[in-house]
């Protein structure tokens, strides 16, 4: 199957179920609220390392935020419940609170919570105030310029990580182009988030390595470097991979994705862009399979 | 959505216990089961029957709206441990509007008298003519008023409003007389006009709203300067329906006591009414 000259390799992204919430950060200006929501995603690429992946799902109107500011919607995916929270509070006590005029709301509902105001409150040392109304309980922290307004709690809800598509090219500049084109459009959608830098990641990695003590290694299948070395999947005129990875709210959300990124680059020629592919580790790490031709139909 | 109607046959002039009138949200809309509620009216006991025509004009699973036409001021009770569906009064309520009211919504095109939302724990009550005393305050003897839910009172509310009050919003249109927040707990109340003499006394935490035209004597508040509220602007969007404040309007002038209780109750007041 190939488009425009860019082959559709017959292969799937393998992805996993984790925990995700969504959560709305809001400020004076969009430039502050982003500032906060920046520091909030910031280290969230992988939960290899980081604990969480995070990103930005979308901006937010004045009118679609609890307190009619601007904000950001975004994401949190981690692997276990413990960890989502541990990561949610910590990265809104630390990013967020800290962050001039923001406030934070839960972007979700569902039946199990996750601490935010109802922890952090104790930062006011009893000069914190409760607010209930609407179903909601918000806390107002004084802070030093003003205060600092968080909803009681965040909500868990079942997540998918590690939707993902690979571009492979004659050279860095054309992979990179491509993926930028794939970005951009994939942004626009719901339920998604990016979390690598720019949305694309370069060390795509496979499960384990030689070293014991490591849990994730370099997928030297797809690393030009070691054509000749090791058994390779690239050809000889293969001499860039770039891979974007997907976290969604469902499955659904991210085949749209893959869908949406994939097709924008199958628009048209581009100029040492030779195929498309997916990472997957035989079916071993997750339940979801995205299946890229049944995708694109 | 399931519509009753409950329209006066007799002229009532004593009063009228509608404690059990909550009877009708918990099962289906049935003629002869509403007819046989009890209800006491000059203590006595009589069938719901004889004292409203009863009609059931519209009956679908979802909601149920209760509408009772022609009450006036001995319509005790109404809405008492209410827990949901709409109940919509033509007329004007008597004492007790609310008492122990646990959700859903009620809604009194006329006036209400004394112990509106009396030891009320949730749902919402609009009242588009005045109130009487005690608004939101615990009974006689008690210590614990309204504690969550929301009241709006579209015109002027009387004395003790919120006495005791532990939890829930209350939004006064008009005027408040003297008392108000007395005892106060927690919870916040909203007075758009003026406000009465013996403000907030032993008021311990909660905030009360206001944006009173009359310098207000508060001699055991510390006045804490203008502030930025930000939380008025969620408070706001809620509410806007019935606050009519502008948006993006968060500046106060602060003050916090009752320190004769070492409290922590917030009164904000806008800059300009303060003299």
């Amino acid at each position: 199957m190939h488009k425009n000259n860019i082959q559709i390799w017959n292969t799937y992204a393998e992805a996993f179920p984790m925990k995700c919430s969504r959560l709305i950060i809001t400020a004076e200006n969009y430039r502050w609220a982003f500032n906060a929501v920046n520091s909030f995603t910031g280290f969230a690429t992988s939960v290899i390392a980081c604990g969480c992946e995070a990103g930005i799902e979308k901006k937010l109107k004045k009118v679609d935020t609890p307190d009619g500011r601007p904000g950001y919607s975004i994401l949190i995916f981690s692997m276990s419940e413990k960890e989502l929270a541990k990561q949610v509070l910590n990265r809104t006590g630390q990013c967020v609170m800290t962050s001039p005029s923001s406030a934070i709301f839960s972007g979700n509902k569902g039946e199990k919570k996750i601490k935010l105001g109802s922890a952090l409150r104790y930062f006011g040392d009893g000069y914190q105030i409760s607010k209930k109304f609407g179903g909601k309980r918000f806390w107002r922290i004084p802070v030093m310029d003003g205060e600092f307004i968080c909803e009681d709690f965040a909500y868990q809800m079942p997540g998918i990580g590690g939707g993902n598509f690979l571009i492979l090219g004659e050279s860095q500049k054309s992979v990179i182009e491509a993926c930028e084109v794939a970005v951009k459009s994939m942004k626009e959608l719901d339920n998604i988030i990016l979390p690598f830098p720019g949305g694309v990641v370069r060390s795509g990695s496979k499960v384990g390595s030689k070293y014991k003590s490591l849990i994730a290694s370099t997928n030297f299948e797809y690393c030009p470097n070691l054509k000749n070395i090791v058994s390779s999947k690239l050809k000889q005129n293969i001499k860039s991979v770039l891979e974007i990875v997907i976290d969604g709210i469902s499955s659904i959300d991210i085949s749209k994705a893959m869908k949406v990124g994939i097709q924008s680059i199958l628009k048209k020629k581009r100029k040492g862009v030779i195929a498309i592919s997916a990472g997957n580790y035989g079916g071993k790490l997750g339940p979801h399979l995205f299946h890229l031709r049944e995708i694109l139909k | 959505m399931s519509l009753l109607q409950l329209k006066t046959k007799i002229d009532i002039s004593y009063d009228l216990d509608l404690k059990n009138l909550n009877e009708i949200s918990f099962s289906k809309l049935n003629k002869k089961k509403i007819s046989s509620i009890f209800l006491e009216y000059n203590s006595k006991k009589i069938k719901l029957s004889e004292v409203f025509e009863i009609q059931i004009l519209t009956e679908k699973k979802n909601d149920k709206k209760i509408v009772l036409i022609g009450s006036n001021k001995y319509f005790r009770n109404i809405g008492f441990k209410w827990k949901e569906h709409s109940l919509c009064i033509y007329g004007d309520a008597g004492s007790y509007l609310g008492h122990r009211m646990e959700g859903g919504s009620v809604e009194v095109k006329g006036s209400a008298e004394n112990f509106v939302a009396c030891k009320m724990t949730g749902g919402k009550i609009i009242i588009n003519g005045t109130v009487k005393d005690y608004t939101g305050s615990a009974d006689f003897g008690e210590k614990v008023g309204m504690n969550g839910g929301v009241v709006v009172i579209k015109k002027n509310a009387g004395n003790y409003l919120g006495n005791f009050m532990r939890r829930g919003v209350i939004i006064v249109g008009g005027d408040v007389k003297n008392n108000c927040c007395n005892n106060f707990i927690a919870g916040t109340i909203v007075v758009k006009g003026n406000i009465g003499k013996n403000l907030a006394t032993n008021m311990k935490r909660g905030t009360l709203i206001t944006n009173c035209k009359k310098a207000i004597p508060l001699k055991k508040f510390t006045n804490c300067g203008e502030q930025k509220i930000d939380f008025f602007n969620i408070f706001n969007k809620h509410f806007k329906k019935y606050l009519g404040v502008e948006s993006n309007f968060t500046n106060f002038v602060k003050y916090v006591g009752n320190y004769d209780v070492k409290g922590y109750g917030e009164i904000l007041l806008r800059k300009t009414n303060q003299k």
